[in-house]
């Protein structure tokens, strides 16, 4: 997983409040990596469609594993 | 990292992670209130975002307790131990109905810290320094109007009071117990992870094997009672005890001042507002439903209760009388 793009995506999301707001809103996924791998492509930040699908989906998992019945 | 940067995200899952080292997993919540509703349902909406499975950040508990010394946090008013089924989600909705006591229900990483595998091999004094840590995490100041931060328990957590105690020293506490027999046919009507065999181990210390020869109404009568004891061990007196039928009222008129929390009027005014309303389904009002719950109890509930759960009930009502 490419944790330190990740941590840098995060980085610049959080310094941006409605930008923050804007993709914590977001539910619907395609619609979220579309508009992170926006975000990355304008900060020259090297990750693909499928990187943020694989970490999603390890994130995902992470959460259903300790929290899901 | 600094604890500023972790403003606005909750650890919501503790765990052991790869390389054996317990870590925590924040994710993102922004300024949203604690309002008494149980901790696993106020964040599982935002755990299941997009973006929480994506950004959410991962530390070590050595890290979380550097955050936590460094946080400004709310004072801790208060700890509410219960039986379960007896009216603790009541107080902590009425407490929070104010805007200014947030109210932690039965919060995750907390218990997560006492149990397996996060505890195996933990001594006493490192899991207190770590619940320590939680608690002043989940403290933090957020929101301006909040002067007091309320933890109310998971009922086996009445079996840690001892760590709590040593977590926050002198911090007041409360346990509220309620009818043998109704307590039992709401465990009948609506089974708990509190009942399940696989935690024999931890609430009546028993194998699972053995656990499994004990009849379903002894078991969770011999579990109730287990809770129980365990005030009663770590000195519940006719201060710290309160029964069902005492609420709602005794949330102002004890529960509150054993708190130190000042009540005025407009405090009054929303408690009652929120006790007119189901504790765990606030959109439907409450009504009392202790004949419904005796009347339904069969036999073995009847019979599991008077010979396992009703002994130290009677003990909790004579410490209570005083």
């Amino acid at each position: 997983m490419p944790r330190a793009e990740i941590d840098r995506l995060r980085e610049i999301i959080l310094s941006d409040d409605a930008l923050l707001a804007e993709l914590f809103a977001e539910r619907n996924q395609p619609a979220f990596v579309a508009s992170v791998i926006a975000l990355a492509r304008e900060h020259d930040i090297a990750i693909t469609e499928m990187d943020l699908w694989d970490a999603l989906s390890k994130g995902r998992a992470n959460w259903l594993q300790t929290w899901a019945p | 990292m600094s604890a500023a940067s972790f403003d606005g995200w909750i650890p919501a899952i503790v765990r052991v992670g790869e390389d054996g080292i317990p870590v925590a997993d924040w994710y993102w919540r922004g300024r949203a209130r604690f309002d008494g509703t149980a901790f696993a349902d106020m964040v599982q909406q935002s755990m299941a975002r997009p973006f929480n499975q994506l950004f959410a950040r991962t530390t070590t508990l050595d890290e979380l307790e550097a955050i936590a010394d460094a946080a400004d946090v709310l004072p801790v008013a208060g700890f509410v131990a219960h039986e379960s089924r007896c009216g603790s989600t009541l107080i902590g909705r009425m407490l929070a109905a104010t805007g200014r006591v947030r109210v932690v229900n039965e919060a995750g990483p907390v218990d997560a810290l006492l149990r397996s595998p996060v505890r195996d091999g933990v001594d006493d004094q490192t899991t207190s320094r770590r619940l320590q840590a939680m608690l002043r995490i989940l403290a933090r100041r957020t929101d301006a109007r909040e002067t007091a931060c309320v933890f109310k328990f998971d009922a086996w957590q009445t079996a840690s009071l001892d760590l709590f105690e040593r977590a926050m020293p002198g911090t007041p506490w409360i346990f509220v117990y309620r009818d043998p027999v109704e307590v039992m046919v709401s465990h009948a009507r609506l089974p708990s992870y509190l009942m399940a065999i696989a935690n024999s181990r931890a609430t009546l210390g028993i194998d699972i094997t053995e656990a499994y020869r004990i009849p379903p109404a002894e078991y969770a009568a011999r579990v109730l009672a287990s809770f129980c004891e365990a005030a009663i061990a770590r000195g519940a007196d006719a201060s710290r005890l309160v029964e069902y039928p005492e609420l709602p009222e005794a949330v102002e008129k004890r529960i509150a001042p054993a708190f130190g929390l000042t009540l005025d009027e407009a405090d009054r005014i929303a408690m009652r507002g929120a006790a007119e309303m189901h504790a765990k389904r606030p959109g439907e009002r409450y009504a009392t439903d202790s004949e419904g719950k005796r009347a339904e109890a069969t036999p073995e509930i009847r019979d599991a209760a008077a010979r396992f759960l009703a002994p130290v009930y009677e003990r909790l009502c004579a410490l209570r009388r005083g």
